[in-house]
């Protein structure tokens, strides 16, 4: 561990330490304040990454049992929860698509039928991530689809714009296309689980994709002009034309059999929760012979699994001792209760938090401090979970924004500079896409 | 004159390149930069197993390579290809083949430490070479830098300029042929007078 990573820790230790000894704020207990210093000190960690991700998501659990905050047994259960489920469910799927290689067989048809000219092979790219990520993690997909990208791009010069927009178009394909499903990223079973655990509020698999869908539908072909604008792609030789894959093979049409199974079993068994159709899924890829428990050992990230965890132990936590309800009061009383300015702040700010740590970690600070935000102004839960949840799911324009982004940076198709020129544009896109939809589209669609 | 060019995907030393016709042997180091892909290691740590990660790593480092080759093959340069520090790796590299000359696009405090000539070249048309020294009186002491000035501007056709820094007023001495332009001397010579502690050759273009 470098000298600079166990400062941080040093310093991040030091807030329970201090917050034990200053004196409670009225309207808040002993347990609340403490509630507050460890989400104080997730924040630093989060921010630092001085720890693994995961590795602080379990940190953040243990602090309350020490801290006296709750007993151990009570915080633990925060995480025998379905999300946790679903998540690994959903994991268990990535591997199948993996293993049988169904992501390449689409990589291969989107970019032929859109392969014909610069600009639409980069609306191709755009749209094979996203569609991808409404199954599988946005990680996973852009690592998977890096390989089929840079080979069609390989005769490209570096310092084209066409190299740059296509690599900026796949991270920010998956990234876009992680807020529609509840399968992109781990903060979308996560709200829902948040809500569900502290408000009674129920989001079914379809209300999620009826809400959050369309955001990504708008948001595919105005990235798509941002990139082209800022990055117009010259006219140069690329390959379309991936290597052969044969007739599509009995693997294949069997894990896409699995997959509509599940996604059916997801928008129509709304009385099973989310979990139970993604692990029936999960279990016919066995069955089925897909794909081995070796395969999933390689694909399953266990940091997310862990990070939720600490996530849950923090909205919990904080829901409970009073603690979120105390510090959005408090935000009210200070920048008054204007919910057209409240849901703005939350959304930008859930953004700006997005460029500089998780998704899941910027999810899972917001949400305790936004749904009480929105309690305390009278304001729709559901309405501003949803819009943190969406917002968190950017992080166009920081190379540090999404792992995707340095991933795709690491092939040296563009610099810093050309990914902040489209993010800051795609940002604030995004931040007003999120915020219309909060304010006007979800009411008119009577989803709220 | 055998010269050292550097390369990664931030730093494209288009330049450098163009000006490196004027070499006898050009070496181009291509870095990847190993602080990259360790932050995406860190970054994509919790979200993806180390088993694809390890597999991203190889195919960005094989596409940098693939780069490396082409810029290599364009300029007819010899090919180093590592992954390491930017700054580090050109300092070891130019203690490996000591090159006449490292030619780089932009100005790093850094290239203070090389023990080589450093040019950097803002590209254009080059007519006046200045060669700033502190004191003319010991001009023997460079003379190995004097020699390699000269030989430069004789490849390029321009004129070499000897300009003492102790001076008060703008006075440019004649270098084997001199048509200068005193004032811009002047104005170099001043930012020059900042770094007392140069102790190589520095040519600004």
């Amino acid at each position: 561990m470098t000298r600079n990573k166990l400062l941080i820790l040093f310093f991040a230790s030091l807030i329970p330490l201090i917050f034990y000894f200053i004196p409670t704020p009225p309207g808040l207990t002993y347990e609340g304040k403490m509630m507050l210093a460890i989400l104080l000190f997730a924040a630093v960690l989060f921010v630092s990454e001085a720890l693994p991700l995961g590795i602080s998501g379990l940190l953040v659990m243990i602090l309350p049992p020490i801290l006296g905050v709750f007993p151990s047994g009570e915080v633990f259960s925060f995480f025998g929860n379905e999300a946790v489920f679903f998540l690994i469910g959903a994991f268990i799927l990535a591997a199948g698509v993996q293993k049988s290689g169904l992501h390449a067989r689409f990589a291969a048809f989107v970019l032929k039928v859109f392969g014909n000219s610069p600009g639409r092979f980069i609306l191709g790219v755009l749209l094979m991530g996203s569609t991808l990520s409404f199954f599988m993690s946005e990680h996973a997909v852009v690592a998977l689809l890096l390989p089929i990208v840079g080979f069609s791009i390989a005769a490209v010069e570096k310092g084209s714009n066409f190299g740059k927009a296509s690599m900026i178009a796949l991270t920010y394909g998956c990234t876009a296309g992680s807020v529609a499903t509840l399968m992109g990223g781990a903060r979308n079973p996560y709200t829902v689980a948040f809500l569900y655990e502290n408000f009674g509020i129920h989001v079914s698999f379809l209300q999620w994709v009826i809400m959050a869908l369309p955001v990504t539908l708008l948001m595919i072909p105005l990235l798509w002009l941002i990139i082209t604008r800022v990055h117009p792609p010259e006219s140069v030789e690329f390959s379309t034309e991936l290597p052969s894959r044969g007739k599509m093979g009995r693997k294949e049409w069997e894990m896409l059999a699995v997959i509509l199974i599940t996604i059916f079993l997801l928008l129509t068994m709304h009385g099973w929760g989310i979990a139970v159709a993604v692990i029936i899924g999960a279990v016919l890829i066995f069955l089925l012979d897909i794909a081995s428990w070796r395969d999933v050992e390689k694909t399953l990230p266990w940091g997310v699994v862990l990070l939720y965890g600490g996530a849950m132990t923090l909205g919990r936590g904080l829901q409970i001792t009073g603690a979120s309800e105390w510090l959005a009061g408090n935000i009210v009383a200070v920048f008054g209760s204007n919910p057209n300015l409240i849901l703005l702040v939350l959304i930008v700010v859930t953004i700006m938090m997005t460029e500089i740590m998780s998704h899941a970690a910027a999810v899972a600070l917001m949400l305790p401090i936004g749904t009480g935000i929105a309690v305390a102004s009278g304001l729709s839960v559901l309405q501003i979970a949803m819009a943190i949840a969406l917002a968190g799911g950017f992080g166009y324009a920081l190379l540090v924004g999404t792992p995707g982004n340095l991933i795709t940076y690491s092939t040296g198709y563009f610099r810093q500079r050309d990914i902040m020129k489209t993010g800051i544009l795609a940002d604030a896109v995004g931040a007003i896409i999120v915020y219309v939809f909060a304010t006007v589209v979800w009411n008119a669609m009577g989803v709220l | 004159m055998r010269c050292l060019v550097a390369a990664d995907q931030e730093h494209y030393p288009e330049n450098s390149l163009k000006r490196a016709n004027i070499c006898d042997e050009l070496i181009l180091l291509y870095i990847v930069d190993r602080r990259v892909l360790e932050k995406v290691r860190t970054e994509s740590s919790y979200v993806l197993p180390s088993h694809a990660i390890e597999e991203m790593e190889k195919f960005a480092v094989e596409m940098q390579r693939r780069e490396a080759e082409r810029i290599a093959n364009k300029h007819g340069a010899e090919l180093k290809f590592v992954v390491d520090d930017y700054y580090a790796a050109i300092e070891r590299e130019i203690l490996r083949i000591s090159p006449d000359i490292f030619l780089t696009d932009f100005w790093h405090r850094r290239f203070l430490s090389y023990e080589v000539p450093v040019w950097v070249d803002r590209g254009g048309h080059i007519s006046t070479i200045g060669f700033f020294v502190g004191d003319v009186a010991r001009l023997n002491s460079v003379r190995r830098s004097q020699e390699l000035l000269a030989d430069i501007a004789g490849r390029i056709g321009a004129d070499l300029c000897i300009v003492p820094l102790k001076e008060e007023i703008a006075r440019v001495l004649p270098g084997e042929r001199c048509s200068g332009e005193p004032d811009a001397m002047a104005v170099q010579r001043r930012y020059f007078s900042r770094y007392r502690d140069w102790r190589r050759t520095i040519v600004l273009v």
